[in-house]
């Protein structure tokens, strides 16, 4: 029996490591590893760091970003960008102005003259980035020309749009040099100029825009997070949303506290510094559920979140956010830009 | 009895019995009417609760297979049922549980990381199966597995045992936790 | 699995008192024989394996399980084992199983031929069938190792020839870069300079000399365009050296 006793041998540790057949450095080759750790273990990082103001490394000016907090801006995770160059932004500029004037004048008679009531401006947002490996983050905007000569001034915004990418390195590191990576997009003002704006550069770029759901794993998660943030002063109470499912129509459930005692509960809850864990998360959570049940005996753990609201950022599981605090802004924008780089994988 | 112990009765004939925990009666429900609607040709018993321990008044035959139906949408049933395990014997786990996870299929609507669950599936040693149990072929797929391994735990398949089935089921790539 | 399939709900039609007793229910009232002698079997198969996992349950409980309390690491790292363990048994009775089904199969068949006798039946040309297309098996292996070391000959000589084309080539370049070395180090030779000099020298001379006999034509204040001779010397005188 010597030869079965072989194959008895063989059959024994069939646990392999994937990692042995990966020696190869291609990026074709680390995507595959990459998707294959994907489909086989569900990523969840069990300790996460919390967003510190000292971790930009360039310097945000407050007055430039601005005019990205208390906006509520939707977002969208967007595939890499094939041959997008940072210098061409007055060409694109253009072809996209003529692009939205011609979608527009789509059915009717055509007109005479270049005049577009409407303008795109194409700008780079500097430091957004978490770092220097990141790429720049850029700036689309619609602004309405005004139709008499004399105004010089800019016209009204009409729709921002926004791409960047903030500690991206799990997607830098699988494309390859002709790909410009920035995961993230947010969008603000009307949807028919978002789905002409998307669908603009999903033909230009060749990249694939889809919306991102933010799911209530991922809410709870935010709010602990932005619960540690230490502030100086609370600008709005802690809000949190949830939604029951029953019949006839879903019942919301909205859970008021002052941002003070939720600081106070996060603190007596997180043990180790600098990072968070699976388990303070689900303890927070459990004490904000206990409490409630204690009052009104229903148990909100059978609900599903929705909407989380703190004083560095609020956001909706349709994948709505906006964003209060600009110390933390790299932060939150950093959640949001492992949350879109997962939905592309 | 407040724990349950998987030999403590003898066994009926031709009659095997399953025992579907959860917090979702409609779930349970449908479940187990897809499970009796399997031709099947033991006689099947399920039994729905929606915590242990079960009360012990009622006279009921010895359960074969314990199912602990987890909502991936709501906390609240993974709470409940870590709180049901505790009422379990030991012996029990030795291929006579089974952990179904339920909701995974609509990403945004889970509260419950899908990691968490495999890893309680992973501690116990049970196999876990996901399914959605609110879509109807899904549901009957499931049932006709359930059936199947019902079967086996009550020892009506000659050659195959609880405890083989279990080893047959196990996992062959390494849990997250030893990954992370 | 016998092949009757009843279909009970969670209210039996009737319980059963002990093991003997046929089911009787009022759908299976035309049941013939055979089916009942089924399910007889059926149930027996069924009691047997219960039988089977109580006397393993007693088996396993007369085992002493270690008492001290051990971390749950150790824990983790003895269950691993234990279901290893439980694999390898598992595989080795497969294996084993499988070797016995070999036998079993082969004394069975040598029992056939050697009743059959050499007349032909099925079982007798299945194997010859198998023999021939063994024979084809190996023909074809040998045919296609024997091509698979033409091919690798053939490579190696494409190798060598690559090989040996390069190294001609690198002599080649080592030749070209030698010679342009050379015609380098012969134009900064030290005596082409110094001809070079001498040439320079020997020109200057020859301009010198050349305006002195223009100066001394012009000076003699001689008419020298009507006479054809001194005017082809001082044309002549005109010429610059340095272009020639």
């Amino acid at each position: 029996m010597d030869p079965y006793d072989s194959q008895v041998s063989t059959s024994r540790r069939r646990t392999s490591n994937l990692k042995d057949y990966f020696v190869g450095a291609t990026p074709l080759q680390k995507r595959l590893e990459s998707v294959r750790r994907q489909s086989s273990f569900f990523p969840s990082p069990p300790r996460r760091k919390i967003p510190q103001c000292t971790q930009l490394q360039e310097e945000i000016d407050p007055r430039k970003v601005a005019f990205l907090l208390h906006k509520q801006w939707t977002v969208y995770s967007l595939t890499p960008l094939y041959k997008f160059s940072y210098s061409n932004f007055k060409e694109y500029s253009r072809l996209l102005s003529a692009f939205i004037a011609a979608e527009r004048q789509k059915g009717l008679a055509v007109e005479v003259g270049e005049d577009f009531n409407i303008k795109v401006i194409f700008s780079t947002l500097v430091g957004v980035r978490g770092t220097q490996r990141d790429p720049e983050a850029f700036l689309v905007q619609i602004l309405s020309k005004s139709q008499s000569s004399r105004e010089h001034g800019e016209g009204r915004v009409l729709w921002t749009g926004w791409f960047c990418c903030v500690f991206g390195e799990s997607l830098l590191e699988t494309v390859s040099e002709d790909f410009t990576c920035l995961p993230l997009f947010l969008a603000n003002g009307a949807e028919s100029n978002t789905s002409l704006i998307g669908g603009w550069f999903q033909k230009t770029f060749d990249c694939c825009f889809s919306p991102l759901a933010i799911s209530a794993f991922n809410l709870s998660w935010m709010a602990a997070m932005w619960t540690a943030c230490k502030m100086d002063h609370y600008m709005a109470t802690t809000e949190f949303f949830w939604s029951v499912p029953c019949s006839p129509q879903s019942l919301d459930i909205s859970y008021a506290i002052h941002p003070e005692d939720a600081k106070a509960l996060w603190d007596s809850v997180h043990k180790t510094p600098g990072e968070v864990t699976q388990e303070e998360v689900d303890l927070f959570m459990d004490c904000l559920y206990s409490h409630f049940h204690r009052h009104f005996k229903i148990h909100l753990s059978a609900t599903r979140l929705v909407r989380v609201s703190t004083s560095v950022a609020s956001a909706h599981t349709d994948g709505k956010i906006k964003i209060l605090c600009h110390k933390y802004l790299i932060g939150v924008l950093a959640y949001m830009t492992e949350l879109a780089i997962f939905q592309i994988e | 009895m407040s724990v349950l112990r998987p030999m403590d009765k003898l066994p009926d004939l031709n009659r095997a019995t399953v025992l579907l925990v959860g917090t979702q009666d409609a779930l349970l429900q449908k479940l187990a009417e897809s499970m009796l609607q399997e031709q099947c040709a033991s006689e099947l018993r399920v039994h729905l609760a929606n915590s242990l321990p079960l009360p012990s008044n009622v006279n009921r035959p010895r359960i074969d297979l314990i199912v602990f139906v987890i909502n991936l949408h709501s906390q609240y049933s993974l709470r409940n049922v870590e709180e049901c395990l505790s009422h379990v014997d030991s012996s029990f786990f030795l291929g006579k549980v089974c952990f179904l996870a339920t909701g995974a299929g609509r990403e945004s609507h889970c509260s419950v990381h899908q990691n968490t669950v495999i890893k309680l599936a992973h501690t116990y040693r049970s196999p876990l199966l996901f399914c959605d149990l609110e879509v109807e072929s899904f549901r009957v797929t499931m049932a006709q597995r359930l059936v199947r391994m019902l079967q086996i735990c009550a020892g009506h398949v000659p050659g195959i045992s609880a405890v083989n089935l279990l080893s047959l089921l196990r996992r062959s790539d390494s849990p997250p936790s030893k990954e992370l | 699995m016998a092949s009757a399939m009843e279909q009970q709900g969670e209210k039996p039609a009737a319980g059963a008192e002990d093991c003997g007793e046929v089911r009787d229910e009022p759908q299976a009232a035309g049941e013939s024989i055979e089916d009942r002698i089924r399910l007889l079997l059926r149930l027996r198969a069924q009691t047997k394996q219960q039988l089977l996992e109580y006397k393993s349950m007693i088996d396993a409980s007369e085992e002493k399980t270690p008492e001290q309390i051990m971390q749950e690491k150790q824990i983790e790292v003895k269950i691993e084992d234990l279901e290893n363990e439980i694999e390898d048994v598992k595989s080795s009775f497969e294996v084993k199983s499988l070797a016995l089904n070999r036998m079993k199969l082969s004394a069975a068949l040598t029992n056939n031929i050697e009743k059959m006798g050499t007349e032909s039946s099925v079982l007798t040309d299945d194997m010859k069938h198998i023999i021939k297309l063994h024979k084809l098996i190996m023909k074809s292996q040998e045919e296609s190792s024997e091509l698979e070391e033409k091919l690798l000959g053939i490579r190696k000589k494409r190798l060598q020839l690559k090989q040996t084309s390069r190294s001609k080539l690198l002599e080649i370049q080592t030749e070209k870069s030698k010679q342009k070395k050379d015609l380098d180090n012969m134009e900064n030779s030290e005596v082409i300079k110094t001809m070079q000099k001498k040439l320079q020298m020997e020109i200057k001379i020859t301009t010198v000399i050349q305006h002195v006999f223009q100066g001394l034509i012009l000076g003699s204040k001689t008419n020298w365009a009507e006479d054809s001779a001194l005017r082809e010397i001082v044309l002549q005188l005109e010429k610059d050296l340095t272009t020639i």
